[in-house]
């Protein structure tokens, strides 16, 4: 229980830089990223977490969880990243359009006007 | 432990932690793209470090090899679009942000207040977590020798908790779905300019990769009974060299009318389903293969769900950008009547123009 | 030996490094291309190198080996078509006083 702890406090710290990057940038695209690295950021708590066995060998039960979420979690975003271009196909902007089509005023970074 | 495997994991934490920073906060969508791969691949040496070699193949193959080529496909569909509305929608939207409402600056710090808080806690509650031995680990080493299957991931994905395994196909297959259910245009999926036949350089390149990377496939699926491997790994390699033919023109690009390519999509879930009920017919519950048979349900279920993978993982990512053809229209006009809704009917004329110039 | 080995793979570790930061900073696709393929061929050639002095089966290093022929294949073909799409597609190499990254110019043709 040594680097797992310090992996695990990674996790935790990754499902937060995750949850801030939803929140935080309005931009489509970067919500993506954030819902990524909250997934990832429980993988890692998740496998990092669980007690190794007696005899030094991983847990595979989580590991096979995270599996799961591994491929949930590319499925996911592929769906998200369509329906990303399709608003910006119609709209104009990848920018939902409570945020009235531009960056909102909770928006940490602005993207670069040439992407 | 020694002071290296500290040093190399701390500097994995580090890593891992300000590249995704980086990606947070960063105003560059490339540079974010770039980073992101590098983070996935970050990860996998992680789960090297955890010893979690499946999760590890995993996540280089899907998590930063589709994930990672996905983002970049649509980043390239994003730009494009942009370019073609043209600099003043984006300059309109720069000006009317400048002007940010009152209180900003406070909504931003009360968030970072509470991300902050939570982390503490939280990393406060995990210190705190009773160090007790876990039960399941033990009960499925004791019976994966009964299964024939050595390696303990696979022993549970497909065999102790084929369920999940089940519903985890089914969202794949619904993702599909919903991909295929968002308007698409007729447009080609992107491929290089010039026809494969004649392009020497893809052509031997497509000669020498798919054999080599479909061998590995087939080992992946084969050996993950008893190595780290399996079916999604393989399934995701295959993707590759899904997207590498369509990109050289080789494969039509798919589309959801094709017939051969529905009944892929939805093979592995309904070898799922058969291996499902023939085992409640023979042994009297879903999913729990008969004695001695599950190596062979295992291998089975396996091929298949990689060649439906494959399928579903390059149909998914030619798709995934397929959009329609712009045209300027009045329902193009942002209905909140924002200044970018205005320009984005100015450029409409530009679109066609540069539509093509394609 | 271990330190050789350690070393040829930080070595390696660091090439990579410098080829992503080519990557984000240089100003065009050309530039891009010449720093990350050049780069990740060596960096992974090194850490190959600095892999296979490890204890290990002389099959494995083969392995080892051919893998790193595979990507430099991958690499050399990847930013042979890349460029020459690019060149089809009419992006301009940058030249002259903006072209540096320190101008802020732009990300056409990424």
């Amino acid at each position: 229980m040594n680097a797992a702890i310090l992996y695990a406090l990674a996790g935790g710290g990754l499902f937060l830089l995750g949850l801030l990057g939803l929140l935080a940038r309005s931009h489509l695209f970067w919500k993506v990223f954030g819902l990524n690295f909250m997934g990832s950021g429980i993988f890692l708590l998740l496998v990092a977490g669980a007690p190794r066995l007696p005899d030094g060998g991983a847990d595979p039960v989580p590991q096979a969880m995270v599996l799961t979420g591994i491929v949930v979690a590319v499925s996911a975003t592929a769906v998200a990243l369509g329906m990303a271009l399709r608003v910006m196909s119609r709209t104009g902007a990848p920018y939902l359009s409570e945020s009235g089509g531009r960056p909102d005023s909770l928006e940490i970074s602005e993207p670069e006007e040439a992407p | 432990m020694t002071g290296l495997a500290w040093a190399l994991d701390g500097a994995l934490v580090l890593l891992l932690l300000g590249l995704a920073a980086r990606v947070v906060l960063t105003r560059d969508l490339f540079e974010a793209t770039v980073l992101f791969i590098g983070f996935g691949l970050t990860l996998s040496l992680v789960w090297v470090r955890l010893g979690a070699p499946d999760l590890a193949l995993a996540e280089a193959a899907l998590g930063t090899g589709v994930t990672g080529a996905l983002i970049l496909y649509a980043y390239r569909r994003l730009s494009e679009r942009e370019e073609s509305w043209g600099r003043e929608g984006r300059a309109g939207a720069r000006r009317t942000s400048r002007a940010q409402p009152a209180g900003t600056r406070w909504r931003r710090r009360i968030l970072g207040v509470v991300v902050g808080t939570l982390a503490a806690g939280f990393a406060v509650l995990l210190l705190a977590l009773p160090g007790r031995a876990p039960l399941l680990p033990s009960s499925v080493a004791e019976r994966l020798a009964e299964t024939g299957i050595s390696n303990p991931v696979t022993g549970v994905v497909l065999n102790f908790r084929a369920y999940d395994t089940l519903l985890e196909v089914a969202v794949l297959v619904v993702a599909l779905v919903a991909v295929w259910s968002m308007d698409r245009g007729s447009r080609e999926f992107s491929r290089l300019e010039e026809d494969v036949g004649s392009d020497r350089v893809l052509g031997a390149f497509t000669r020498l990769v798919v054999p080599v990377v479909g061998l590995t496939a087939v080992y992946l699926v084969r050996v993950g009974s008893e190595a780290p491997g399996g079916a999604f790994q393989a399934g995701a390699l295959l993707a590759g060299i899904g997207v590498l033919l369509a990109a050289g023109g080789i494969l039509r690009p798919v589309t959801a009318e094709d017939p051969r390519v529905r009944a892929l999509a939805v093979a592995g879930l309904a070898v799922v389903i058969l291996a499902g009920l023939v085992s409640q017919a023979w042994t009297g519950s879903f999913l729990a293969y008969p004695d001695g048979m599950a190596p062979a349900f295992v291998l089975l279920m396996e091929a298949v769900l990689t060649v439906s993978i494959a399928v579903i993982l390059t149909a998914l990512f030619v798709d995934v950008t397929a959009l329609p053809e712009s045209e300027p229209s009045p329902e193009r006009v942002d209905p909140t009547g924002d200044p970018l809704g205005r320009a984005v009917g100015i450029g409409g004329a530009r679109v066609r123009a540069a539509e093509e110039g394609e | 030996m271990q330190i050789l080995s350690g070393a040829l793979l930080v070595a390696g570790g660091f090439f990579f490094l410098a080829g992503t930061v080519g990557l984000l900073r240089f100003p065009d696709v050309y530039c891009r291309l010449h720093a990350i393929t050049k780069a990740d061929n060596l960096g992974l050639g090194l850490v190959v190198l600095g892999l296979s002095l490890q204890p290990a089966e002389w099959s494995e290093r083969l392995q080892l080996l051919l893998i790193w022929l595979l990507a430099l294949v991958a690499a050399a073909t990847v930013c042979h078509l890349l460029a020459r799409d690019s060149l089809h597609r009419r992006i301009e190499p940058r030249t002259g006083p903006g072209c540096s990254a320190a101008d802020g110019v732009g990300r056409e043709g990424a």
